[in-house]
């Protein structure tokens, strides 16, 4: 496959000899470094991302749970209050990856597992721009705005980065055969249809083989990786319908849109990916799982499944690119893609729904204005190049090459690894601190203290705090709810665990009725729990620290906690009376 | 003609490419449809028999009750509701007390059937509650069901009224008529069955009615999607601290004993889920030994913690003995040998019950019917008979 045979490309536009000479070759241009220069930034930057202290914890151990017991779990493992209701875990394949990757390497794997995946998927993408618009700079812009409208959802560690990671691939496929699936229908403007037509014919057979195998193959893993399949699965078929729509309104034949060679190859290929992500442990099950997911009511309090509110960032995003897209349509030359309208209009109504889906949203997004984009800016190069043509002859500045930029586009890349966590095995030199690698606000110290003091009753703990409690806390706590397990959790449950941690009236015969014993409280977010639970009767606080507060009525606990109160004022007295001496 | 020939053949061949595929994909959605069906179909709830199991007295003491002393006691506590506006909570605990078979000659006493009639005929309602109150039976997405806790027209507890009318023996298609018309019993226990979850805040006399009514007791899905049988319900009763619960706890123990007891008909627990209920049950009552007062009697702290009356304003003293005594009695006299106390135990607090009812003022036994229904039935039951087998004839004189 050659990147630079795109019909459209306008690399063509720069100055290039049959038989270039040795700094030609080695020469880049602006687009080039800033290119560089981007995906050392963002290689750096993923590679600093913090372990939140979320759902990522709840996966690791699904996936630690997963391979000590070699088979998947039928009902949460963690989670006492939502035995009996099925799991269908459909991450299944990620979380034994995080946690070998774990075992393997500690913490500081999954990070570098993180910044290695979500960096090949974004120069994945960038490929697949490259592909639809043969433009080094463009592809990079577009990176850039994918970036942009993706941001709220791009420095989250868990299974849905190798989701991404598989849409990444498919875009890279999709985008190679468009530059073929298009030529029939004359859909490039100013493409002469007879010349092309003899191009259609001679699809490449790497194509094809990507196409019949390579799709089927990304699907079987994606869908043993992440439940984001779905998403891949309407990529395709709008893919397919697009084209049939195409077909159908240029010739008006349902004989006509039949014959189509691309019509039966989308079609051909969306089969053999949904055979390909049928080869599953829960086969069509997980379809059915994936598609009636969204409709869990305990995902209504989720906040990232709550409708797209158009004040917030991603609201002011998502309108900036429909207005970027209405823009470019309105100024650009190339044919709008069916598909394209398909997959911008199907997901958008996603992301309106649950805001959750603008980072799908933005992939196809982006994807679909590729061409626009490119078409708009070309014309307005071309423009600006005849207008300096004529007056002075002049290589413009942006397309200038030289070897001195190469030679900056390697330092770039060069310091992108090098200052990044990942380098530091390979050169030596102190690891990342423990206390960059976790974020922030991980209750640590409060993992220890429950390690040395573990309670044996029901618990209540913030949901968000849960995994990370099942992770590092003593084994077989019995949490109150984890982030991993809010849509596994029955629905009184969910409300019950709501009522108690707004403190609303009556949470104490709420939380009574669990027969709970200790109370974990995030004292910045619950602040209103907090005062509340140190009021609790037959309670006393085991525990401060900045971030939490434990309460217990659990006397192995409480006499633990007297026992540290009596040694810390003890070493205290010590201390002061050494100072008085 | 070759031209015909071509077209022909290839529309054959469109033909071809059309039906293989819509074949294709008419067999993943099958398969997809067939499978949210068996989904579905999972959600089936449980099959009810006919007539509800019953569980019948086991034992009979003389020692704890005599027979005239029973007489007296049950002679106090009929059922004097006849006339205007008789409390729900009252008339389904002196149903419950009483049963379908009781009659009586005081015209101001209500029978059996007239008891069931209050709460399954929504005319009979309507004659003594009058027009402006709201029905007792209501409509809902699951079925029908008695609106609950609000007021006196309406029941005391969640599924209180269900689970009296299994205790009595009514059957599932026993006729119910409601303010939109006529259905049956079994109406409203699907309701149950559809809105039940296993972390409702009133869960005991949902497992009573599920244990007597369900045929071949098997898993079965709850609408949240929680798959549930009697050894998760049974744990889920055990789950909170002794007293917590209605009637200090004592009711989540009944339905224990109950389980326990229909086990014994038909196997509704696995041989573990079967010794965690005893084995809890046994500990339960080494507390009650161990907290047992000098007279016989508990009160709300029976298991033994500090007792708290700085909120009490519900009941005096002597209400709450009764209520904690009665209570526990009722289900003693139920229970297998295993988890009864020794039977000093037991005769004191029957005594002490018998002294103290036939002693307490009109006035009182009329407030504290609901909790007082408990511990005649005790008494009775621990004289291996129904209140309503016990001949009251020599009281009337």
């Amino acid at each position: 496959m050659s990147v630079d045979s795109h019909p459209g490309t306008t690399e063509s536009m720069l100055p290039v000899t049959k038989m270039g000479s040795y700094r030609e070759s080695f020469s880049m241009g602006w687009p080039q470094l800033i290119t560089c220069c981007w995906f050392a930034v963002l290689f750096f930057y993923f590679g600093n991302v913090h372990i939140f202290y979320s759902d990522i914890w709840g996966h690791v151990s699904y996936g630690d749970w997963i391979i000590s017991n070699q088979s998947l779990p039928e009902y949460d493992p963690f989670l006492s209050l939502a035995q009996g209701v099925r799991c269908i875990d459909a991450a299944w394949l990620s979380q034994i990856l995080l946690a070998k990757a774990n075992t393997a390497f500690g913490v500081r794997g999954l990070s570098n597992l993180f910044a290695l995946t979500v960096f090949a998927t974004h120069v994945l993408f960038w490929f697949a721009f490259y592909l639809k618009s043969g433009r080094v700079g463009l592809s990079t812009l577009a990176s850039v705005l994918l970036v942009v409208i993706a941001s709220s959802r791009i420095a989250i560690i868990r299974p849905e980065i190798f989701g991404t990671f598989c849409v990444a691939l498919l875009l890279v496929i999709m985008a190679w055969s468009e530059k073929y699936d298009s030529t029939k229908t004359g859909l490039i403007a100013g493409d002469d249809p007879d010349s092309l037509e003899k191009q259609a014919q001679k699809t490449p057979k790497a194509l094809l083989f990507s196409l019949y195998l390579g799709i089927p193959l990304i699907f079987l893993a994606w869908a043993n990786l992440h439940g984001s399949f779905v998403v891949g699965l309407a990529i395709m078929g709008l893919q397919f319908l697009g084209r049939v729509l195409e077909v159908g309104w240029r010739t008006r034949s349902l004989v006509e849109i039949c014959k189509d060679k691309w019509v039966r190859r989308w079609l051909v290929v969306t089969e053999l990916s949904v055979c390909g992500a049928l080869l599953n442990p829960y086969q069509i099950d997980l379809f059915l799982n994936s598609l009636t997911f969204p409709r869990n009511p305990n995902l209504k309090d989720v906040l990232e499944w709550e409708p797209l509110e158009f004040r917030d960032a991603e609201g002011i995003l998502f309108c900036f690119a429909w207005v970027l897209m209405l823009a470019l349509y309105r100024h650009s030359r190339v044919t709008i893609r069916t598909a394209d309208v398909l997959r911008v209009g199907l997901l958008s109504l996603a992301t309106i729904i649950g805001v959750r889906m603008i980072g799908w949203f933005s992939v196809v997004f982006v994807y679909a204005m590729v061409p626009h984009l490119a078409n708009v800016t070309s014309g307005r190069t071309q423009k600006s190049q005849s207008l300096t043509k004529g007056a002075t002859e002049k290589i413009p500045f942006w397309a200038k090459k030289s070897p001195l930029v190469t030679a900056f586009c390697v330092l770039f890349l060069w310091f992108g690894f090098a200052f990044s966590n990942i380098a530091t095995p390979l050169f030596g030199g102190t690891p990342r601190s423990l206390d960059k690698v976790y974020s922030e606000g991980t209750p640590r110290k409060l993992t220890e203290f429950l390690r040395t003091h573990p309670p044996r009753n029901q618990v209540w703990n913030p949901q968000w705090w849960g995994d990370w409690l099942v992770w590092d806390g003593p084994a077989g706590m019995n949490v109150f709810m984890t982030t991993n397990a809010v849509h596994l959790s029955p629905q009184r449950v969910w409300k019950d665990y709501l009522g108690i941690a707004r403190a609303s009236r009556g949470w104490q015969s709420v939380a009574e009725k669990y027969d709970v014993s200790t109370f974990i409280v995030h004292k910045e977010k619950q602040v209103k729990l907090d005062e509340e639970v140190r009021k609790l009767k037959g309670f006393q606080v085991v525990y401060e620290d900045d971030l939490s507060l434990v309460v217990s009525r659990e006397p192995e606990l409480i006499s633990a906690s007297k026992q540290a109160k009596t040694k810390s004022e003890a070493t205290t007295s010590a201390s002061e009376n050494e100072v008085q001496q | 003609m070759t031209q015909a020939k071509t077209s022909l053949r290839q529309k054959l061949r469109v033909a071809g490419f059309l039906s293989l595929h819509i074949l294709l994909v008419g067999v993943v959605v099958g398969w997809g449809a067939v499978r949210f069906q068996e989904w579905e179909a999972q959600k089936k709830l449980p099959q009810l028999r006919l007539n509800p199991l019953k569980v019948v007295p086991r034992y009979d003491q003389p020692d704890i009750v005599s027979e005239q002393d029973l007489a007296q006691v049950l002679y106090r506590l009929r059922p004097q509701f006849r006339g205007k506006e008789p409390r729900i909570n009252h008339v389904d605990h002196a149903l419950r007390f009483w049963g379908i078979e009781a009659t009586f000659d005081d015209p101001k006493c209500t029978s059996g059937m007239e008891m069931r009639d209050i709460l399954l005929d929504h005319r009979r309602f309507h004659q003594v509650w009058g027009s402006e109150t709201k029905p007792l039976l209501v409509q809902n997405q699951f079925g029908i069901r008695p609106r609950v806790q609000q007021g006196e027209a309406t029941s005391s507890h969640e599924d209180h009224t269900l689970a009296t009318l299994a205790e009595v023996g009514t059957p599932v298609d026993y006729p119910v008529v409601t303010s939109k018309g006529e259905t049956t019993l079994a109406a409203m226990i699907q309701e149950t069955l559809s809105s039940f979850s296993l972390n409702q805040v009133e869960y005991e006399w949902s497992a009573l009615v599920f244990a007597l009514y369900i045929d071949q007791p098997q898993d079965w899905l709850t609408t949240e999607g929680q798959r549930v049988n009697f050894d998760t319900i049974a744990d889920r009763i055990m789950r909170q601290k002794p007293t917590k619960g209605v009637c200090f706890g004592n009711h989540r123990l009944h339905a224990l004993v109950m389980l326990l007891r229909v086990d014994e008909q038909t196997p509704i627990l696995t041989k573990a889920g079967r010794e965690n209920v005893i084995g809890y049950l046994k500990n339960i009552t080494q507390l009650l030994v161990k907290n047992q007062s000098e007279e016989g009697y508990w009160d709300k702290n029976w298991d033994g913690t500090k007792l708290e009356t700085s909120f009490e304003k519900k009941f005096t003293p002597r209400a709450r003995r009764v209520l904690a005594t009665g209570h526990a009695m009722e289900w003693w006299s139920l229970a297998p040998p295993e988890v009864l106390p020794p039977e000093e135990t037991l005769q004191k607090a029957g005594h002490w019950l018998v002294n103290t009812i036939k002693e307490m003022p009109d006035s009182e036994i009329k407030s504290s019917y609901t909790f007082l229904s408990h511990a005649g039935r005790a008494l009775a039951l621990w004289r291996g008979k129904f209140p309503y087998q016990v001949d009251l004839s020599s009281q009337a004189d």
